[in-house]
């Protein structure tokens, strides 16, 4: 299941028919449990990864993630349709991440998720990793470990526009979208922090 | 050279961490949560003005920033309020008191001896307002002491006969 949650990056703005989310939401509007669990299950493997990838702990992500389900679910009636049920779950999600991520400022416990063996497979990876060491298992974990540490150093801004481009593959607008900024706003901040991690990243970067 | 082009390596790199996953069930552990925790909450409780301004303050940064700026100014508004009416309070004339007058000049002191019964009314008498006549005479403004007239009179005050 985990190999195929992540390697379906890019993942799309709009993964499913706008129409059945539309049916679900209205009906969870109406407080049918059943159908909200529904949109619970199509969505909880991107908002974990999203809150996983901003906070670098398993714990935290599971918490955000159910509160962001449960404040969801509690705010449905204001949901008018202005955006996609994807977009204003996202803003929820993200918005509980920034504002976790001001409470807990000065710790940076990292529990981090197990990389899937398909990783020591990936062409790209062996290539980055293959000139370090002979053991490429350690230095996957070591990458992981270090990777997760230069995005803890971003700012939460910077981080985010990381998370949802280079790692879940949104496009520019629907991040602008999310973020309630605009399109140039997300492309600076992603050359910022692009910048960022391969000045922290450098032993990796040619 | 295009935008991402630039950071092909830094990009390659991040493609690992599409690689992190929970561990089996973890996912479903936490949609049992969620239904647990819905279940188990009143629907109703969404309901309270409270809860719904919340909601909005959480979802619309734009609303927040309104509240507060609603309750700055209802907050500068208030705290000028007051210092108007304290300084109000602060500047209104004093009535004078017989009290005041008969400090102000020993003239004006209590004539009679001391424990007598009239001494004792007219003791009681001296903090009522002065804004009768005294004795068939009132206070003044406007008195300028001359050489002839000072220490005589109370300064600021002169004696008009009835």
């Amino acid at each position: 299941m985990a190999a195929t949650l992540n390697q379906s990056a890019p993942v799309e703005s709009e993964p499913r028919p706008a129409e059945q989310d539309d049916a679900l939401v209205k009906r969870s509007q109406h407080g049918d449990l059943d159908a909200y669990d529904e949109l619970v299950r199509r969505y909880r493997e991107r908002v974990y990864s999203a809150l996983y990838h901003m906070t670098s702990s398993r714990e935290d992500a599971s918490d955000l993630t159910q509160e962001t389900f449960v404040k969801a679910f509690r705010a449905l009636k204001s949901f008018k349709g202005d955006s996609s049920f994807f977009t204003w779950l996202y803003r929820i999600a993200i918005n509980k991440a920034i504002n976790f991520l001001k409470q807990r400022k000065n710790r940076h416990p990292m529990s981090l998720d197990d990389l899937d063996f398909n990783a020591e497979h990936d062409p790209d990876l062996v290539a980055l990793i293959s000139e370090k060491t002979p053991r490429r298992e350690a230095a996957l974990a070591e990458l992981q470990a270090r990777l997760n540490e230069a995005m803890q150093k971003l700012s939460e801004p910077h981080r985010l526009v990381v998370t949802l481009h280079d790692i879940q593959g949104l496009p520019h607008e629907e991040i602008g979208r999310i973020m309630d900024c605009n399109v140039g706003t997300v492309r600076s901040r992603l050359f910022y922090a692009r910048q960022q991690l391969q000045a922290f990243l450098a032993d990796y970067v040619k | 050279m295009s935008f991402d082009d630039q950071f092909k390596d830094v990009q390659r790199l991040l493609a690992l961490k599409r690689y992190e996953c929970p561990p089996p069930g973890h996912l479903a552990r936490i949609a049992r949560n969620i239904r647990a925790t819905l279940k188990t909450e009143p629907r109703d409780r969404q309901s309270t003005w409270w809860d719904a301004l919340l909601n909005q303050l959480d979802l619309g940064p734009a609303w927040a920033a309104a509240l507060a700026l609603a309750v700055a100014v209802a907050y500068f508004y208030g705290w000028t309020w007051s210092h108007r009416a304290q300084t109000r309070a602060e500047f209104a004339p004093a009535i004078p008191t017989q009290r005041w007058i008969a400090d102000a000049n020993p003239f004006w002191s209590t004539p009679f001896s001391s424990g007598s019964e009239r001494a004792a009314r007219v003791h009681d008498q001296l903090d009522r307002p002065s804004i009768y006549p005294i004795l068939g005479m009132e206070p003044v403004r406007g008195w300028r002491p001359s050489s002839n007239t000072r220490g005589i009179v109370p300064v600021d005050y002169t004696i008009r006969s009835p």
